[in-house]
């Protein structure tokens, strides 16, 4: 459906809600509302544009309104060029926008993809040689980034394909001959697309311009290779075998026949590459031999690291707490001695107690230190027990890509005396390693702190977990000093680590102990809910940690589940957010977005204290903050009766309630996460096979292949 | 073809002009005396250059009528604060040149106005293949793969 702009009634960074008139269609002429978040707009609009819309259409007290699932900007013909140039491009105002089209009226939009600058420029500003040329410079590209955007917009909309993300990717890559390109060769785009949704397209867009034999193109065995190659790395390795490799050619293309002629096309325009017996996508060899190179780069900048030196500044350090062992003295010496270092230890075995005497340390000896960690919750956590400011490592990375004075010393920033602090550091992915190896100076220090047997990146490439086998740069806590030995959850996170079925206490109330309590499937949520109210309910001390979002157990339904009794016990008011779920005051909610502004981070928990039906607004207690959220922030905040495990990575609470079922989520690494996040208390409810089915996966790590080769 | 006597009369003119700016030199700053002859009305006495160089009477009108003779004449009155030669016929001949010279600028202007904005254009294409080239490299980065732009003809 085609909508002529009208109105903007709402303008929000995660969408846009506008009206029109539409254009076409049994509704011509009538008006309408198109609500369409921003993930789905192909552009921002703007009065006056033509839009073509399409999603279902929902009778609203605002009238007939679209929720668009896609949307993008006609190119505009006639005088419509003259709001597009005024809305979109810099410098242009009205006039000026007018002043073109008086000169070339109906021919303006021609005028402009033909990109001749020099008259442009003698119309747009006469009289300012310099400017004009700018000005029209500037006129040219929007025209034709726009052009290319609506021209790509509507061939992804004809072939079926309503992913804006690729859409954009493809406009970025091709600019203006993207939809040439494409027609040429749409497996192009088959590291970015499921294979039987490129191979489909790429066959019938073929046959389309003639091609005799599709399905024998060269340019589909050339996909079929990057499509296998998107696979090893979605699965989170690196590499792959080359058996396994050739099965998986053989899979896409259906034909064993060809799967050589693939690799060979591969290989000749740089697909794959072949080292040791294994196949690796470039990209990620690429990156792991960047990051590789760079840490046996770093060395040792001269600070001296004296011993009796650090046991006297140690000393004052620790007056008034509890002071470090001889163990953690070690760790700590070693750390300061290395220019690579890493800290490997069990929940609970005070590696933040390590790090915090570590900076402190590293600071009296004359050096500085950048702390980052993977989640916000973390580095919130991380700053409090440090006393110094930690960031998210994406916050990190921005920063330091950020051209800065001096003087700013709130950015992050490296230098020949820093010392570098990842924790979390098993959880950071390849990407991120290389990313931040690129900001190392001569001189830096990297200390990397983590758990290997916790969740692995979500991304691929494993670095932490390789780089920890070598026992020269590696400091291991074996001691628990956080959970209590009472509570059962260090033998039975031991137990877990090494793969053995734990002895579980059985169930009584709340308490102190690891218990399991048999439960199916469908019976799963309410034991929950039993379980829930007998440890004392969501007073900040309990969180239910599981595997989906989705399912009878899944976050969605006990979320639901939860705030349903509680509304109906407390008959409170509540409020919709802009994702349909409700919230109520006194539960308990999560923020789901780090927001540097008002310092609540991805992860922070808390507690909703009041909802404003009028204002459509409420306000939350995070983290010991008040923060106020309007209808438009509300979609950052979500319901934390129960959480997924990555969301709480980083998190420790008095009790936690596992549901157990089967997903393919579930491995060693994952039960491990989810009963170390209890300080006290852990109840797990469902299958006993679902146990010792997890356990006897891999670790999720173990089953990453990776072409990171670290060797003392 | 009649001989031209510019030439002829312009090698007098200057080492004559160059005495003259010499002398005006030589005198002490603030205290100067015009060193070009002039008329009672404080114009340059163009009979008195002829004369003194040595040209016949008939040839004064020479001064009035080619710029290249009056104009060092000129502008060594205007450096001594001497009114110039002035004749119709000279401002006419001024205008012309200015004329020229400014349609001559404007053809320079419009050339290096359209030079620089074919510069702009190349400049924009060597933007727009870099900003490409940028993307696919953060593509690359981010997610390890990119967009194949390369690929072989069936």
């Amino acid at each position: 459906m085609q909508v002529h702009v009208k109105r903007i009634v709402s303008h929000k960074p995660f969408g846009t809600i506008f009206t029109g008139e539409v254009l076409d269609g049994e509704q011509a002429g009538d008006s309408v509302q198109v609500k369409a978040y921003a993930a789905r707009l192909i552009g921002v609009p703007s009065k006056d544009e033509i839009w073509t819309v399409s999603g279902p259409i929902k009778n609203t007290k605002w009238g007939d309104q679209i929720e668009a699932e896609y949307a993008y900007r006609q190119r505009p013909t006639g005088k419509l060029v003259v709001s597009f140039l005024s809305n979109s491009c810099p410098g242009i105002g009205q006039t000026r926008a007018k002043r073109l089209w008086d000169k070339w009226g109906n021919e303006l939009a021609s005028v402009l993809s033909s990109g001749n600058v020099a008259e442009i420029a003698e119309i747009i500003a006469p009289g300012r040689p310099i400017l004009s040329v700018r000005l029209a410079s500037l006129v040219c590209r929007e025209w034709k980034k726009h052009e290319a955007e609506s021209d790509l917009a509507s061939w992804f909309q004809s072939h079926g394909i309503d992913s804006t993300r690729l859409l954009k990717i493809c406009a970025n890559t091709f600019g203006k001959q993207a939809v040439d390109r494409l027609r040429s060769n749409p497996w192009c785009m088959a590291s970015m697309m499921n294979w039987k949704e490129v191979d489909t397209l790429g066959l019938k867009v073929l046959a389309e311009i003639g091609s005799a034999a599709p399905d024998r193109s060269n340019k589909r065995l050339l996909g079929a290779v990057d499509s296998a190659v998107r696979d090893i790395l979605a699965s989170g390795s690196t590499a792959m075998s080359l058996f396994d490799f050739e099965s998986l050619l053989e899979q896409k293309l259906d034909d064993f026949k060809r799967v050589y002629e693939a690799i060979e096309l591969g290989v000749k325009f740089g697909a794959i590459i072949g080292r040791d017996g294994l196949w690796l996508p470039p990209g990620s060899a690429f990156m792991e031999r960047a990051v590789v190179g760079a840490l046996r780069q770093l060395e040792n900048n001269g600070i001296k690291v004296d011993e009796q030196n650090v046991r006297d500044i140690l000393r004052t350090l620790s007056a008034g707490y509890v002071k470090p062992d001889e163990e953690q003295f070690q760790a700590m010496l070693h750390i300061l001695r290395s220019p690579l270092s890493c800290l490997v230890g069990g929940a609970g075995t005070g590696k933040t107690t390590i790090l915090r005497y570590v900076v402190r340390l590293w600071h009296r000896l004359g050096g500085n230190v950048l702390m980052a960690t993977l989640s916000g919750k973390a580095a919130l956590k991380l700053s409090q027990s440090t006393g110094l400011l930690a960031k998210t490592l994406t916050r990190t990375l921005a920063e330091l890509q950020e051209d800065h004075d001096e003087e700013e010393h709130d950015l992050a920033e490296i230098n020949e005396r820093t010392l570098v602090v990842v924790d979390e550091a098993s959880m950071v992915d390849l990407a991120t390693f290389h990313s931040l190896m690129k900001h190392m100076k001569k001189g830096s220090r990297l200390l990397l702190s983590g758990d290997p047997a916790q969740l692995p990146p979500i991304g691929f490439g494993l670095v932490f977990h390789r780089l920890v086998n070598d026992d020269s740069i590696t400091v291991r806590l074996n001691k628990i000093y956080r959970q209590t030995e009472d509570s059962g959850i260090p033998l039975v996170a031991k137990a877990i680590r090494e793969k053995h079925m734990p002895a579980f206490d059985q169930y009584h109330s709340r308490g102190e102990s690891v218990s399991f309590i048999p439960a199916s499937l469908d019976s799963i949520p309410a034991i929950v809910e039993q379980v829930a109210e007998d440890l004392g309910g969501f007073d900040g001390d309990l969180m239910i940690v599981t595997a989906t979002n989705r399912g009878p157990a899944g976050v969605d339904r006990l979320n639901r589940l939860f705030h349903d009794k509680y509304k109906q016990q407390a008959n409170l008011p509540e409020l919709k957010g802009s994702l349909g779920q409700y919230f109520c005051p006194g539960e308990p909610v999560i923020h789901l977005k780090n927001d540097y502004q008002r310092t609540v981070f991805n992860g922070s928990l808390g507690k909703v204290l009041n909802v404003d039906r009028d204002k459509h607004s409420l306000t939350a207690n995070l983290d010991d903050k008040f923060v106020s959220f309007d209808a438009g922030q509300l979609i950052d905040l979500s319901l934390a009766y129960a959480i997924t495990c990555h969301k709480c990575q980083g998190s420790q609470v008095k009790r936690v309630i596992i549901p157990v079922y089967q997903t393919r989520l579930m491995d060693p690494s994952w039960l491990y996460t989810a009963i170390t996040r209890a300080e006290k208390q852990v109840v797990l409810v469902g299958g006993g096979k679902e146990i010792e089915r997890t356990l006897e996966r891999e670790f999720a790590a173990d089953c990453r292949k990776v072409g990171f080769e670290w060797h003392k | 073809m009649p001989k031209n006597i510019t030439p002829e009369i312009l090698a007098k003119l200057e080492p004559y002009l160059e005495q003259l700016d010499a002398s005006w030199e030589s005198q002490s700053e603030g205290l100067r005396q015009p060193t070009l002859p002039i008329t009672v009305d404080g114009k340059v006495n163009v009979r008195g250059i002829a004369k003194a160089i040595g040209l016949r009477q008939s040839q004064e009108q020479h001064f009035f009528r080619k710029p290249e003779l009056a104009s060092p004449i000129n502008a060594l009155a205007q450096v001594q604060g001497v009114k110039p030669i002035g004749s119709r016929l000279l401002a006419d001949q001024h205008d012309k040149s200015a004329a020229d010279r400014l349609a001559r600028t404007a053809t320079e202007k419009n050339d290096l106005a359209r030079a620089l904005a074919e510069k702009e254009a190349e400049i924009e294409f060597l933007r727009e293949e870099n900003t490409m080239l940028l993307s696919q490299l953060a593509q690359i980065e981010s997610t390890g793969t990119a967009i194949r732009t390369e690929w072989p003809e069936d």
